[in-house]
């Protein structure tokens, strides 16, 4: 039935800029040390039409207490306590150069607005973002891909944990300036999608300002198949995007094999749902997950989905995952349905009463829930409601993107109602001779960045294109600043690094990185104290200044080299030659060694 | 051909910018921006050289305010059997709104918003005026006070929603005028306006109602008791201070403790308090004419007598314990000749005014001075409009230097300097 032919994907992709924060003077890096606690609850308000945006009063209905903790990049105006200062300018700067390089036409008044967001991610209950430049294009292989908006926006808070109806953030990433930079949905396909992108951070990122930390590129996939815009937020890595779309192809195949089969069985509105309380049957039930709701004072709930037995969870029928995503939502954790059970606990027996109190045919599905009373109202309309929207393949919603590439649901799509006018920030003009003059630094485009990569610090154009490509212009920059060996610099980046930080499941920050490259500037160290030193940063989860005194990583000098290789050359069994000295040595010494020096000292040896 | 001037605020109209068309909802024009909102909710201000009216492609309702609001004040949230609690407000950022024309934040009358909150009292509600605080006035505070005594008439505790810039102003004047009162009353504002859905004044209006049906025969102010949505501080109004520009917490009683606290549902008070009475009686004249005077190195001569000629008291904020410049002793001491009433209070805020430790605090007595001991300056102010309001002028300085209302703090203890957790 081909709804891969009616493929819509555009993207927005979301650079941090690393010069300090948007709407305060605080730095955008900082340390771990938590200053105090503070909490606050969001309500959800009526936008300047005098209408409430529908994702912004689900968030509400789910009345989360928010928990923050303040980091010490943060001050008065990311706790909500102080309006935002001026804007910061070399973020602006920024995003007029990506707006510039991406031919965007810039406008001449920059006007903030809230977007109202009370999920509690910002203290404000909003995000500042302001529309810097429209209407622009990209140049990619299979043609121009419209450019429609480029923005400049606040980070959110960062989420430490979420569950029992509360969430933690962190404030350390509040208020970092995001450019944001929407495309139309004009873009072909999956690899056409990670082209796009790559054109596009390709501007940004050679403009010079961006951060280079882990989650310091983020974007949000917004695909269509013919039921409506899906937005897909926070796919973190570019090779996610041909996955995500693939994945949420194969959800919208099967939501659609659903639809079609739940009507077949005259559907789900044959009657209205009833919901019925349900806990006495379960007193002295063996699930583990309903008795301790049972305990805390919640109650189980049941109600009979006509029409929907079998499509819960069978074969490529996941209907129950769909609801599942929701009431996780709303922190509760126990929702079990027919499909499933008997299972977790709940016995035959038990699920032969419930089925027969629900009055369930084989035609129906049953949903079973633990939640406290409180939630049950809105969490049923909920239910009901995401049921029945499914159901007619009015699909259009927001979704998360899980590390694996599949998605989940984390609300409606937010409409225009979620913004207002920013009024604590003034219309900043920009005056058609400051974008004149912005001009000057639009960066070359990509090709000429990398023939010019390659020429200035003496690399391949293949390893030029890499550095280029996945964005590592500015580190190779700053790094060979610091320790004058460009190529080592460029190994180290795009292989030795990211196979180090794999190996340990862990990241080396950018500023500890820095600090590595200065000292490895300093004392002159060979590519191999270097490498050692990151091993050693990762294995211990050291800083780079703790590293360089580790007896481990000292350079063995000539005296050491000579002494191992006399052991060797009087103990090994097999025979030692030119060809496995090298391999010998490293078996012997934990210590890093110049391999050329090495090398010299067994030709001197055995020339004895 | 359309013009800017043909299209109302709310409609749907179609524009060419920068090459494109694009469609939106018209918001604003003036003399050379025109601010439209995108579909995705963003306002654009287009410079109105470069956009282009194509057509109005649905006209938004007459009168232009366009779609009414989804909750609209209600007269009475009824909650029968429970206590009553009379709202009255003034203005302020707790009823503020954002004018979307103006883009500032402005008094708006819709005080339904606390209607969800608040499930156990009985409300009711009045709009007796809509300004923000720093244009309040001793009229207003007269008119004001009449309000209260209707209200408490009729109800168990008033709420008043006021501006937080001279809400310790109101509120000690409100203090000074009822020398007995049947029920609470309980200023309250917000550091962030409602619009806003991080806005303190759900949680600062839901502790006030709840301070306005307990015994406390004073009048207090309730608000953010730290930068948590978790409880609510009321400070006795004659000890309150405005102390940060932004904070929720900006209110601090000075040199005491908080009387009362809220927090989950229940209000703790913390005694001594005067207790609700039988009556409420109000001594409703106030005598404007009463300035304060910052001193400060330098401080002219002629500056001070212009500061202090055709007034009948003058508050002195002066150094320390209570001093200022040698120089304006001889205009000090001409003008209580003259019978104007000047009073010492100190910058300090913190601690008491003593002018028999220095000398030129003994010069000030000689020059007639009143001393007022740990008095805020700002309720000297008001006490002084007050008591020349209501008394003989010869009871002026007694009455000035007698305790009220809690104004005065007879026993100053250590651990309440600073105010902060």
């Amino acid at each position: 039935m081909g709804l891969r032919s009616r493929i819509k994907i555009g993207l927005e992709i979301h650079f941090q800029v690393s010069d300090g924060k948007l709407f305060c003077r605080c730095p955008t890096e900082t340390s771990s040390n938590e200053l105090f606690r503070f909490e606050r609850r969001m309500i959800a308000t009526t936008s300047e039409m005098g209408s409430m945006d529908r994702a912004a009063k689900y968030e509400m209905e789910r009345n989360l207490l928010s928990e923050y903790v303040a980091s010490e990049n943060s001050c008065l105006v990311e706790y909500d306590e102080e309006p935002p200062h001026e804007v910061d300018r070399k973020a602006l700067k920024a995003a007029l150069i990506a707006s510039l390089a991406l031919n965007c036409k810039v406008l001449n008044n920059i006007f903030f607005m809230r977007k109202v967001v009370v999920d509690g991610s910002n203290t404000s209950g909003f995000q500042r973002t302001a529309i810097i430049a429209i209407n622009g294009w990209v140049a990619t292989s299979r043609g121009k891909v419209r450019i429609s908006s480029v923005s400049l926006e606040e980070d959110s808070a960062r989420l430490l944990e979420n569950g029992d109806g509360r969430s933690i953030y962190s404030l350390d990433r509040l208020g970092i300036p995001l450019i944001e930079i929407a495309t139309e949905p004009g873009i072909i396909d999956e690899l056409h999608a990670v082209e796009t992108a790559k054109a596009i951070g390709y501007f940004v990122q050679a403009s010079g300002f961006s951060r280079m930390t882990v989650d310091a590129i983020r974007q949000d996939v917004n695909v269509s198949f013919g039921y409506g815009r899906v937005e897909i937020k926070g796919v973190q890595k570019l090779s996610l995007i041909p996955e995500v779309i693939s994945y949420e192809l194969s959800r919208q195949e099967s939501l659609h094999d659903i639809s079609e089969k739940s009507s077949q069985y005259l559907g789900f509105y044959r009657e209205e749902p009833q919901v019925h309380d349900v806990t006495d049957m379960f007193r002295e039930t063996g699930s583990k997950i309903l008795l301790s709701n049972i305990r805390a004072g919640n109650r189980i709930y049941a109600t009979t989905l006509r029409g929907m037995g079998g499509l819960m969870k069978s074969g490529k029928y996941r209907m129950g995952k769909e609801l599942a995503d929701l009431v996780r939502r709303y922190g509760i954790k126990g929702l079990f349905h027919s499909d499933e059970l008997p299972g977790y606990g709940i016995t035959q027996e038990e699920v032969d009463r419930l089925w027969s109190k629900m009055k369930k045919t084989d035609e129906d599905a049953v949903l079973l829930i633990a939640c406290p009373t409180s939630l049950s109202e809105v969490l049923f309309i909920e239910i009901f409601s995401r049921m029945a929207k499914l159901l007619q393949m009015d699909l259009t919603e927001t979704r998360f993107a899980a590390d694996d590439g599949s998605t989940f649901f984390l609300r409606p799509m937010p409409g225009r109602e979620r913004m207002y006018p920013e009024t604590d920030v003034p219309i900043l003009r920009i005056s058609d001779e400051t974008i004149h003059v912005m001009r000057n630094d639009v960066p070359l485009p990509m090709e000429e960045t990398i023939s010019m990569i390659s020429r200035d610090y003496g690399l391949s154009s293949q390893d030029a294109s890499v550095i280029v490509s996945t964005f590592r212009k500015a580190q190779l920059e700053e790094l060979s600043s610091l320790y004058k060996h460009p190529k080592i610099v460029a190994r180290f980046i795009m292989q030795t690094l990211p196979e180090l930080e794999k190996k340990y499941g862990r990241k080396i920050e950018q500023h500890k990185l820095t600090r590595l490259f200065t000292i490895a500037g300093e004392k002159n160290w060979i590519r191999e104290v270097l490498e050692k030193a990151a091993d050693l940063m990762l294995s211990g989860g050291l800083d780079p200044d703790a590293v360089a005194g580790e007896e481990e990583l000292s350079q063995l000098g000539e005296d050491e080299l000579r002494n191992i290789m006399v052991k060797l050359l009087a103990s090994s069994e097999s025979e030692t030659n030119e060809r496995n000295i090298i391999a010998r040595v490293k078996k012997e010494t934990g210590r890093p060694f110049d391999a050329a020096q090495a090398m010299k000292v067994y030709k001197s040896l055995s020339k004895v | 051909m359309v013009d800017w001037t043909d299209v109302v605020f709310g409609s749907a109209i179609k524009f060419s910018y920068s090459g494109t068309e694009y469609e939106g909802i018209f918001i604003h024009c003036d003399d050379d921006i025109v601010t439209v909102k995108l579909s995705n909710g963003y306002n654009l201000a287009l410079q109105k050289d470069q956009i282009n009216l194509v057509k109005i492609i649905r006209k938004a309702p007459e009168n232009g305010e366009a779609v009414p609001q989804q909750k609209l004040a209600k007269d009475k949230i009824r909650n029968a059997g429970k206590k009553h609690v009379s709202l009255l407000a003034t203005g302020g950022t707790i009823a503020s709104k954002v004018d979307y024309k103006t883009g500032a934040v402005s008094p708006s009358e819709d005080i339904g918003f606390i209607s969800d909150r608040v499930k156990d009292v009985e409300v009711s509600s009045e709009t007796i005026d809509n300004i923000l605080s720093e244009n309040i006035t001793p009229e207003k505070w007269i008119y004001m006070a009449g309000k209260i005594r209707d209200s408490l008439n009729r109800s168990d505790g008033c709420i008043v929603f006021h501006g937080t810039d001279t809400m310790s102003y109101s509120a000690s004047a409100i203090s000074f005028m009822f020398s007995d009162q049947t029920g609470p009353i309980v200023f309250v504002g917000s550091q962030r306006s409602s619009d806003r859905p991080s806005s303190d004044a759900f949680m600062n209006a839901e502790g006030a109602i709840h301070m306005a049906t307990t015994d406390f025969g004073e009048v207090g102010i309730a608000m953010h008791r730290n930068l948590s949505d978790e409880s609510i501080s009321m400070h006795r109004a004659v000890r309150s201070r405005k102390m940060h520009t932004s904070r929720r917490d900006a209110f601090r009683s000075i040199g005491e403790s908080e009387v009362g606290t809220y927090s989950h549902g229940s209000v703790r008070l913390l005694p001594p308090y005067r207790k609700t009475g039988v009556k409420n009686e109000i001594k409703q004249k106030l005598d404007p004419s009463v300035s304060m005077i910052y001193f400060y190195p330098s401080l002219s001569v002629e500056d001070f007598e212009g500061m202090v000629s055709k007034k009948k008291a003058v508050i002195i904020m002066g150094t320390g314990l209570g001093h200022v410049s040698h120089s304006l002793i001889p205009s000090i001491t001409q003008a209580t000749k003259e019978g104007t009433k000047i009073l010492m209070t100190s910058q300090c805020l913190y601690g008491s005014v003593n002018l028999n430790v220095y000398s030129t605090g003994r010069d000030l007595i000689r020059a007639g001075i009143i001393p007022l001991r740990n008095m805020l300056p700002e309720v000297a102010l008001v006490k002084a409009m007050y008591v020349l309001g209501n008394y003989a002028e010869e009871q002026f300085e007694e009455m000035m230097k007698e305790n009220l209302r809690g104004e005065i703090i007879e026993r100053e203890q250590a651990l309440v300097f600073g105010g902060a957790d």
